[in-house]
């Protein structure tokens, strides 16, 4: 089962996961991600802002003011062309499941 | 090590260095706060994947350069139509290339030649010193520097030949009133 967009690996996909929710600047996706894949992922700077920068290349996400910008921070938050995605995502992942669940109750049956 | 990291930071291509560095550089920052209360190996690992994570970065986005065309960053960097090296200007580069290896093989024969033809080897040149033993040492001198003595070869083939061009431009160059004479003359006016 192929993903929606070839560009989506699983770090991508945390890292809009982490947008899903609110916005974020750099430092909470870090953390947001670590949290989220339970250590299993520490993401770099440099490979975040990179993923970050195709991402909005993409139009996945956008830059926005933070209320209180401290250290030149930027915060980034899903477009709806990036929502879209993650949506169409977590339904072929859950399609996925099903399909799994499935097949594991054929065989203990 | 923040100072590094800063330094490191510069060999990002200009484009994301402008967009990113700044942010970067802050989370970087505030990411190694939190170091404080870990273990020796935990800060290795830390500044490891940071290293490597930054070089692939970098490694990745010069890479990009090379290929993208459009870059548009949240309104941020200007929209490029153009490709900084389109795929005409990397083959030109591979065959320029390929001439200048090519002009130094032959620069390097040709200070082979040019050795072998003004030295005797094994024979002392009449007129100097006993211990100038000429055809030995300067005999076998563009074997053991052949790739530099290429390269002089081409370089002063190249001097020679910029100084040829600028003598017959300088011959050929013709005064500001020898210009002016071209100039139709102007009908007076009525």
């Amino acid at each position: 089962m192929q993903p929606v967009n070839a560009n989506v690996t699983e770090p991508v996909l945390l890292i809009l996961l982490s947008l899903a929710a609110q916005p974020r600047h750099g430092y909470a996706i870090l953390k947001d991600v670590e949290q989220m894949s339970g250590g299993r992922i520490r993401l770099s700077t440099g490979t975040l802002y990179g993923a970050l920068r195709r991402m909005l290349e993409d139009e996945w996400i956008q830059r926005h003011k933070e209320e209180n910008p401290a250290r030149g921070r930027q915060g980034y938050r899903l477009t709806a062309k990036g929502r879209r995605l993650l949506e169409q995502e977590v339904a072929r992942m859950n399609e996925f499941t099903r399909l799994a669940s499935l097949r594991f109750a054929q065989r203990e049956g | 090590m923040v100072s590094i990291y800063r330094s490191l930071l510069k060999l990002y291509p200009e484009e994301h260095r402008l967009a990113f560095a700044e942010e970067m550089f802050g989370v970087f920052r505030d990411a190694r706060a939190e170091l404080e209360q870990k273990t020796v190996r935990e800060r290795m690992a830390f500044y490891l994947r940071e290293i490597t994570g930054l070089m692939l970065g970098v490694a990745r986005e010069r890479i990009r350069e090379l290929h993208c065309c459009d870059s548009k960053i949240g309104g941020i960097m200007d929209h490029r139509s153009e490709c900084r090296f389109p795929p005409f200007a990397i083959v030109m580069m591979t065959i320029v290339f390929l001439i200048v290896v090519e002009l130094i093989a032959k620069g390097e024969g040709l200070s082979h030649y040019l050795f072998r033809m003004y030295t005797v080897s094994g024979q002392h040149v009449a007129g100097t010193p006993e211990h100038w033993d000429l055809g030995k040492s300067f005999g076998q001198w563009p074997s053991h520097y052949g790739l530099l003595s290429g390269v002089v070869m081409v370089f002063l083939l190249a001097w020679g030949a910029g100084v040829a061009a600028w003598a017959i431009a300088y011959l050929l160059r013709r005064t500001g009133t020898q210009r002016l004479e071209e100039f139709p003359i102007w009908p007076s006016s009525r």
